[in-house]
Parts: C-alpha cells; sequence; structure tokens
C-alpha cells in the first residue's frame, strides 16, 4: 500500500523478528531471564502504543464519530496497558502468581472499550453494511469463538470452573473481536484507512492464539511468562502500533499554507 | 475579458474570424480545425465561448459538442456553418447548441450573440457563487459528521493534488470522488451519498445536475 513507507515496513519485520528471537534466546538462558525478557518487551512496546494512539485522539479530538472512537481505543490501550503493568507488578515484584488478578478487570472492560471503538468507526458507514455481510463476518467470529469454547470445554484440568471461564473469555472475546474488523475491512477494501483495521485484524488474531496458548497450557499449569506462546501476543501489540502508527500518517498535518479554503466568505 | 476558441478546418476563415474578435476585447485562447481539437480545447482552456464548425474532416462538430456536451452540459457553444442539412439539424436539435449562425458571418449578429452570453454569464455568476457555497457546505457537513479532521484532510489533498477548493468541486466532482476512494475505499460511496442526498433536497437542481451526476456513478 502507497501509505507504508518501505521503512517502515521494514522496521515491523524487524521488530517481530527482534521479539522472537529475544523471547527465544531468553527461554533458552533460563525461566527467570523469559519472564524478565517477556516483561520488558512489553512495557517497551505498550508504551510507545499508547503514546502513539493519544496522538491520535490529540490530532481528532472527541468530535465526529471519528474522534470518539479514537476515545474509545485510547481508554483500551490504557486499560491494557494498566493491566499488563498490574500483572508485572505482581510477578517480578510481588513474586506471586499474577493470574487470576485485579488485572483481569481491566483486560475485560477493555473489550468494551474496543467495541465501542468500532462501533463509532464504522456508525457513519452503517448504510451501507448489508445484512448478508453483517451475517458473513458474525458468523465467521462466531464460529471460531464456538469452536475455541467446545474444544476447551472437552479438556480436564486443575483449574477451578471460574478460573477456566475466566481464561475461556479472553480467546472467545479476541475471535468476536475479529468480527467488527473484518466488516470494515470489506468496507475500506482499497482506501488507505484500510490499513490500520488490517493490523487490528492481525493483532486480534496473534491474541486469540496466544490467549487460546495461554489457557491451553495453564490446564496443566505450564505457562510462564516469557513462554513461546508469548511471541504471538508481543506481535499483537507490534501490529496494533505498527496500524496506529501509520493511521497518524494518514492524517498528517500539512503545511498551513496550503490550508483548504473555508466558508467564512459566505457566511 | 470573454474567452473563445474557434474550431474550423478553413484557416484563412479563422484568421479573418481572430482579427475581428480581438478588436472588440474578445480573446481567443485557443484555435482547432476538427472535432477533437475542439473536445480538448474544451477540456484545457474551458473558453466562455466555442465557434464550432460543423462540417469538418474526420471528427465533425455534432461529434466535438456532444462530446463538450457530456464534459459540460452548459457550455456554450456557437455552431458556425455554411448549411444546414435535415439530418445535422435533428443531431443538433438533441445537443442543444448556443445559437446556430451560418457563413458568410453576420458579425452583427455574432457580436450580439456574445453580448448576451457575456450578460446571462455576469446575471448567473451571483448564483453560481451561491450553488457553489452550497455544495461547499453540504460537504463539510458529510465530512464533519466523521470528523472535522477527515474534512481537514480531504480539504487539503484536494488542494494539493488538484489545486482546487470545496467550492471548486461543483464542477469537478471527479476530484472529490478520487479524494475520497483515495482514503476510505468503498467507504467514498456512503460520504458520496450522504452529499447527494443533502442536495436532493433543493428545488434548483440544473445548476448542480452534473455533480450529482458524478457522485451517483
Amino acid at each position: 500500500m502507497k501509505i507504508i513507507p518501505k521503512f517502515s515496513r521494514s522496521i515491523f519485520v524487524s521488530l517481530c523478528g527482534i521479539i522472537a528471537i529475544i523471547i527465544m534466546l531468553s527461554n533458552y538462558s533460563g525461566q527467570q531471564d523469559a519472564v524478565l525478557a517477556s516483561s520488558f518487551l512489553n512495557l517497551a512496546i505498550t508504551t510507545i502504543l499508547v503514546i502513539t494512539s493519544a496522538t491520535l485522539l490529540v490530532k481528532y479530538g472527541v468530535r465526529g464519530n471519528f474522534g470518539k472512537a479514537w476515545a474509545c481505543f485510547v481508554s483500551f490501550v490504557v486499560l491494557w496497558f494498566v493491566a499488563e503493568r498490574i500483572w508485572m507488578v505482581f510477578e517480578l515484584v510481588y513474586q506471586t502468581d499474577p493470574w487470576p488478578s485485579p488485572a483481569d478487570f481491566f483486560w475485560l472492560t477493555g473489550y468494551l472499550l474496543y467495541f465501542a471503538f468500532t462501533a463509532f468507526y464504522l456508525r457513519p458507514f452503517k448504510d451501507i453494511i448489508s445484512a448478508k455481510l453483517a451475517v458473513f463476518t458474525s458468523g465467521f467470529a462466531i464460529i471460531l469463538a464456538g469452536s475455541i469454547a467446545y474444544y476447551m470445554a472437552l479438556q480436564e484440568s486443575y483449574l477451578s470452573h471460574s478460573d477456566m471461564l475466566l481464561g475461556l473469555a479472553y480467546p472467545i472475546l479476541d475471535s468476536l473481536s475479529l468480527a467488527p474488523i473484518a466488516l470494515g475491512l470489506i468496507l475500506f477494501a482499497r482506501g488507505q484507512v484500510n490499513f490500520v483495521l488490517a493490523c487490528l485484524f492481525f493483532g486480534m488474531i496473534g491474541f486469540v492464539v496466544a490467549d487460546f496458548g495461554f489457557l491451553f497450557l495453564n490446564l496443566d499449569d505450564n505457562y510462564h511468562t516469557g513462554h513461546a506462546i508469548d511471541i504471538p501476543y508481543l506481535w499483537a501489540y507490534a501490529f496494533f502500533l505498527f496500524g496506529t502508527a501509520n493511521y497518524t500518517q494518514i492524517f498528517r498535518i500539512r503545511n498551513q499554507e496550503n490550508r483548504f479554503e473555508n466558508q467564512d466568505k459566505f457566511k | 475579458m470573454v474567452t473563445v476558441a474557434i474550431i474550423d478546418d478553413d484557416k484563412n476563415t479563422v484568421d479573418v474570424f481572430i482579427e475581428y474578435l480581438e478588436i472588440f476585447d474578445i480573446k481567443v485562447v485557443a484555435v482547432g480545425h476538427n472535432g477533437k481539437d475542439a473536445v480538448d480545447i474544451y477540456k484545457k482552456y474551458k473558453p466562455d465561448i466555442t465557434f464550432l464548425d460543423l462540417r469538418m474532416p474526420e471528427y465533425d462538430g455534432i461529434y466535438a459538442l456532444s462530446e463538450i456536451r457530456n464534459l459540460d452540459p452548459n457550455a456554450n457553444v456557437i455552431i458556425v456553418t455554411a448549411e444546414l442539412g435535415a439530418k445535422h439539424s435533428e443531431k443538433l436539435d438533441s445537443l442543444r447548441p448556443t445559437d446556430i449562425f451560418t457563413k458568410p458571418f453576420n458579425m452583427e449578429q455574432i457580436q450580439l450573440a456574445i453580448k448576451r452570453i457575456t450578460a446571462t454569464k455576469a446575471n448567473t455568476s451571483g448564483h453560481d457563487k451561491e450553488k457553489k457555497a452550497l455544495v461547499s457546505i453540504t460537504i463539510t457537513n458529510a465530512l464533519d459528521k466523521m470528523s472535522p479532521s477527515a474534512t481537514n484532510e480531504v480539504g487539503d489533498r484536494l488542494y494539493a493534488k488538484y489545486h482546487c477548493y470545496f467550492t471548486d468541486c461543483l464542477e469537478h466532482p471527479e476530484y472529490l470522488r478520487d479524494i475520497l476512494t483515495e482514503i476510505f475505499g468503498n467507504g467514498a460511496l456512503v460520504v458520496m451519498n450522504a452529499i447527494r442526498n443533502d442536495l436532493t433536497e433543493f428545488e434548483d437542481q440544473q445548476p448542480i445536475s452534473n455533480f450529482l451526476l458524478v457522485l451517483s456513478k
């Protein structure tokens, strides 16, 4: 796509490669190193994501549907950032098992804001969302979520029912999050704004894989922070970051001398 | 100043005609010798009046008038011909030339026609300004519903790419369509529909009919 310079693409591919290499090497070095590597990579990526998405809010304000959408998106990113830091503090400072913890409240609330973001973003375009398209995209998400739930229901685990349900909520919500994004991808096909939706789509797929892997590994208490399943998790944040960073380039601030004519003279 | 284009395959006639028009401070911006030239000249110069010979080799006046009408339904095109057959007459009726003159030129007649067109132009310029403002405000409102920064972005891109403003979109709706599609892809349809729906509420549709037509495509 024209809007993405080759340079940015190289940065993104390098970032994903670096994430994978660091996690793999740290695991080879030992579990403690893997915890530290994953935690600090997460801190770095999510901090930049918060800053980038906040930039979008500054540019848009909260007026119009896009303004409200990005306000929700920033709130979603901030809530997940808080959740990540709670997890980090529980694990590195208190040295206790971070799951379940108050972090789950922030993650789950974050999903609501994420859905609000997609609703506001797609609202101006509701007239061309056909019933067929809506059924197709939601059907895809529901089938994916249903398959995950069905598969997990067949598994035996030491986890309590409530923990199992909590763990299951994540991949299911991730799967459902794909529906409005898929809708947006179809609506904005060939447009420049489509790129951020593609990044969110692949990011959410990363979360589906990582959250499903997290739950699956937790069935036998085999998960630890920094496990290889964290790679798609960190990639997902990288996708979010790359998408929002490119979005800020679409609606960039241009030379003020080239301002388009305002309507003052007609008033 | 009134701008004129002359399309005629007879070069001597053209030279005499140019001399005469320039006496009356009428600027001849371009000269062509066939129907294809006429269309290219109209696209490039948008003259206030095009004098178009009917019979020309290859592309004739009928072809040129038809193409110019597609570009601008309100273009002032005066047909100049040595003789007008029934076959041509029928075709011309549907293409609505501004006037039809027969050769040899009656300079008094031509002067009167130019005066009439100039007067109409002066009367309609205020009207056009209103329509341009209407189109511009409607575009702004439709984009503002999405976000004021979307309005800024579309406006900035229109200026950067086509050196045109929202007010110019009445004449060049295809520029607006291009920019919206560039940003929103298929989603641009919704913005264009919203603009079109808002404009269809206004009674006098004639001056904005071409704008509405292009947005519908």
